[in-house]
């Protein structure tokens, strides 16, 4: 196989790489032995990585880094400090409540439910117009909505758990 | 006669560690932490902050070392946690300023201890040393942080186009991509110190 000057230019960095695979890379190391400009830009690529490789690796012999486990082993004494939950991580630790729990959350809501369906103007519907989405979040098999009521300015979570025959609702509240 | 001390295997102080003794995790620190270094010096490039992402890096392995399941091998493990510590300071200090990094890597082959320091130059060599190191480091962070990230994965530790995809989240064309006009840059800043 045969190649061409300005074919093996766009080949050389893989083949500087390793990573050139059968007759490409039996058609280049062929090509840069004979081929004197393409040889010559070859040692180019080689000198910057050989530079680079060198510089890097005599940093990190000069750098003295006998102190290094006096820092590591001071560091894992003090306890990790605990990075503050994001909204879904809050709501999915909601969904790993004990199943008492979730009783308890689901007859709060049944009754939050029967509350608002009976005010007022709630007659049409749970969520009524004047309700606020605050936040939203889809998991795998259930979706939660967190709402403000308009007319109580109640804070609502809504837990929605999404079987294959459907969808089954079971709320949950905070004021 | 004295028999020499086996260095215990990776496999073997993983387990000792686990079993809760420290100083195995020790000789894992003092075995890793130069090439740890070498990579988070060369994507972060100081020495301070170095330093604190390979502390950073040992903590956190020591911490998650239950999850270590032995699929790679213990020093590649390392290795991931090194630069995605050095991609979290990066971002934390307002450096990156763009995607996370955080897939993970699998290199094929064990990477081995660095060779020992080069015999002793004389001081003219020292000095061009010295100089042509600073060239460097100024060339190389003068790439986007995505070229460096590139350059100093393939150049000094030597992955393949398809680990450093892995890290990057990428695809290797991108990383060659990245590599390439990294190169380019690199070559026009060192190439006229490099004949």
């Amino acid at each position: 196989m045969t190649i061409r000057c300005e074919d093996v230019r766009k080949l050389l960095e893989r083949f500087y790489d390793r990573e050139l695979k059968g007759k490409q890379l039996t058609a280049v190391t062929a090509h840069v032995q004979e081929c004197v400009n393409c040889s010559k830009e070859l040692e180019r690529i080689e000198r910057v990585g050989r530079a680079l490789k060198a510089h890097y690796e005599q940093v990190a012999v000069s750098e003295s880094l006998s102190g290094m486990w006096n820092r590591v082993s001071e560091a894992i004494e003090t306890p990790a400090a605990a990075e503050p939950l994001s909204f879904r991580e809050k709501l999915l630790g909601i969904l790993r409540l004990p199943k008492p729990a979730w009783a308890a959350v689901a007859a709060v809501a049944v009754a939050v439910i029967l509350v608002f369906a009976y005010l007022p103007g709630n007659q049409d519907s749970t969520f009524a117009a004047n309700d606020c989405i605050i936040d939203s979040v889809v998991a795998e098999n259930c979706s939660i909505m967190v709402y403000e009521t308009g007319n109580a300015g109640m804070k609502v979570i809504w837990v929605m758990d999404e079987g294959t025959s459907g969808t089954n609702n079971n709320g949950g509240v905070t004021s | 006669m004295e028999q020499e001390e086996r260095m215990p295997s990776d496999e073997e102080l993983v387990e000792r560690i686990r079993q809760g003794e420290q100083a195995a995790f020790q000789t894992v620190v003092e075995k890793y932490q130069q090439r740890m270094y070498a990579v988070a010096y060369g994507l972060l490039g100081n020495r301070e902050d170095a330093l604190d992402t390979v502390q950073e890096a040992f903590v956190k392995a020591y911490r998650s070392l239950a999850k270590f399941k032995g699929e790679s091998s213990l020093y590649t493990w390392l290795y991931r946690i090194t630069v995605n510590a050095a991609i979290d300071l990066e971002r934390k200090a307002g450096r990156r300023e763009e995607v996370e990094f955080r897939e993970e890597i699998e290199p094929d082959e064990e990477k081995g201890e660095y060779p020992a320091a080069p015999p002793s130059e004389n001081p003219v060599e020292q000095l061009m040393r010295k100089e042509l190191g600073g060239l460097i480091e100024d060339a190389i962070q003068k790439l986007p942080s995505e070229q460096r990230t590139a350059i100093v994965l393939r150049e000094i530790e030597g992955l393949s186009y398809k680990e450093i995809a892995g890290i990057m989240k990428c695809s290797e064309g991108t990383v060659m991509s990245r590599l390439h006009y990294g190169r380019k840059k690199l070559q026009e800043l060192l190439g006229p110190h490099l004949e």
